[in-house]
């Protein structure tokens, strides 16, 4: 419902516009006088405010401009229209469903375009970060622990395959990556089957033990991983917080052979090389770790031969094979 | 009352094709011919509404040079935004209104920002008009003051339906409002133009 005074001041305006007067508008509405006066006071300043005419040298002036203006458009191409103003087409469903179908292929199946061209690149490549962020994408795409984990397992040894690479190739490059501690000793660690060298210059957790779960920033260097940073991401799970994936090979273990990597984690001197009992206690800690450690974290043969020779006496790297 | 005539001007500006010509072009046919940017079509888009944007953007400034520039200004963005395909589809004259309306915001905001005192270079007024001139430039200059201070959308409203003389309807069409809506922002509108010039005076 309108308020009276605003069809009150309407019927008023419009009187005035014919030659009415105030007071004969006024003496249409006389409860309404008091509050209308003022406002059509202001209503006929307004209009005496008003000018009809309009200037020619204006008009002549903007003509121009406009027409000229309309001219030098038309040399121009003109932009493309937005896709919501190109009209009704009854292709149109069917070009978004295929746009969709196509995103969800390319995203599902990886094995395509960008994502499969960065497929062999190498950390310091320009398409390397598309192959981390696609690994991300995958795993955080990835809702059964047992298949998050396995995934986990390849990327990880993808990363110790990629530094092999970068060896190769003698190139320098930064790397991070997370592994698992398998020994360590003052100079040179073995995480993952892959030894890096310690400068007394890294940056290094001081709670970080023989089997944590770290992160590691270093820089390959003429067939050498030097660290600059390791930090721990998960210290040693005890043997009966893993919960066993059927498809694992099992492994009893006698209870009292049983090491808890913290008892073999405060002592590195144990790994020493020179120092017999280093290598039967890494060995246990290893038969301690996580039957995934064990089955995916294995580093390969030719690896560990590697590792062995570059080592050379200095370091106690434990056989992967040697378990099995 | 708006009226397709162009009151004010003489008539050597317009020949009678013209005149016609701009008076019997639908709304269809002016916006097709404006997607061509053909000239005719064009000239008689101009010729038909640009008195109105002039008028509309004379009263809200109460400056001539400023509503020939910025008139101008928007009938060249009309040209630009159909040439991109972002011109109006449907109702010619509110977009136009609508742009000018955009545009004397934005100078108004730049203005407020970097004052600047215009120089006059109009011709000296006669003794005899003098008195009424300045009295007449006075109550503009203080109508044009309480004016600013209103919403954008009550200036329009004073503007179209005392400046231009639209009707009710034809307001609320420039507008794209209904018409009660209208009854209700010029009520308003000329409430606090009486405030703001009662405060003024």
């Amino acid at each position: 419902m309108n308020n009276p005074l605003y069809d009150a001041l309407e019927i008023c305006i419009t009187d005035l516009e014919r030659g009415a007067t105030l007071d004969s508008c006024l003496a249409q509405f006389p409860a309404l006088a008091g509050d209308l006066q003022p406002i059509l006071e202001s209503a006929q300043q307004a209009r005496a405010f008003s000018q009809n005419t309009l200037p020619t040298g204006a008009y002549r002036r903007a003509r121009t401009r406009v027409l000229q203006a309309a001219a030098e458009l038309r040399q121009q191409k003109p932009a493309p229209l937005p896709f919501w103003k190109r009209g009704p087409s009854p292709a149109r469903p069917f070009r978004l469903a295929f746009t969709a179908l196509a995103m969800l292929i390319f995203l599902l199946s990886g094995g395509t375009g960008l994502v499969s061209a960065s497929s062999n690149a190498l950390p310091g490549d320009h398409l390397y970060p598309v192959k981390r962020s696609w690994e991300g994408f995958r795993l955080s795409l990835t809702f059964n622990p047992l298949e998050r984990e396995h995934l986990e397992r390849s990327y990880e040894k993808e990363r110790v395959s990629e530094i092999h690479e970068l060896f190769t190739k003698k190139r320098m490059e930064q790397v991070y990556f997370q592994a698992i501690v398998e020994s360590q000793a003052s100079d040179f660690w073995v995480v993952d089957g892959l030894k890096i060298r310690i400068d007394h210059d890294a940056k290094i957790d001081a709670a970080i033990t023989i089997g944590s779960l770290v992160e590691i920033k270093g820089e390959t260097d003429d067939g050498i991983l030097k660290a600059e940073e390791i930090r721990l991401i998960a210290p040693p799970t005890p043997p009966a917080a893993y919960p066993k994936p059927q498809s694992a090979p099992s492994r009893d273990i006698p209870a009292s052979e049983t090491i808890r990597p913290s008892e073999t984690a405060t002592l590195p001197e144990q790994t020493r090389v020179g120092d017999d009992t280093a290598q039967p206690e890494t060995t246990e800690q290893k038969k301690d770790q996580p039957k995934t450690e064990e089955t995916e974290k294995t580093p390969s043969p030719e690896h560990s031969d590697e590792h062995s020779e570059e080592g050379g006496s200095q370091t106690a790297t434990p056989a992967p094979t040697s378990h099995d | 009352m708006y009226t397709y005539g162009l009151p004010g001007m003489s008539d050597n500006i317009f020949s009678p094709a013209l005149r016609y010509m701009a008076s019997s072009l639908t709304q269809t046919d002016e916006l097709d011919g404006l997607r061509r940017l053909d000239t005719r079509i064009v000239g008689a888009i101009y010729d038909r509404y640009f008195p109105e944007v002039f008028r509309f953007v004379r009263y809200r400034l109460n400056d001539e040079h400023l509503a020939e520039d910025i008139a101008s200004d928007t009938f060249v963005r009309l040209l630009e935004a159909t040439h991109n395909g972002r011109g109006p589809e449907s109702n010619l004259r509110a977009w136009l209104l609508s742009t000018a309306s955009h545009i004397i915001t934005d100078h108004l905001r730049k203005a407020y920002r970097r004052p600047t005192e215009m120089l006059s270079d109009e011709q000296p007024d006669t003794l005899e008009n003098l008195a009424s001139t300045v009295e007449q430039r006075e109550r503009g200059a203080r109508l044009k003051a309480a004016l600013q201070t209103l919403t954008e959308e009550q200036q329009n409203v004073i503007a179209l339906r005392f400046g231009q003389g639209y009707s009710l309807e034809e307001t609320a069409r420039a507008l794209k409002k209904n018409a009660n809506a209208i009854k209700q922002l010029q009520f308003r509108a000329l409430a606090a133009l009486n405030r703001q010039m009662g405060e003024k005076q």
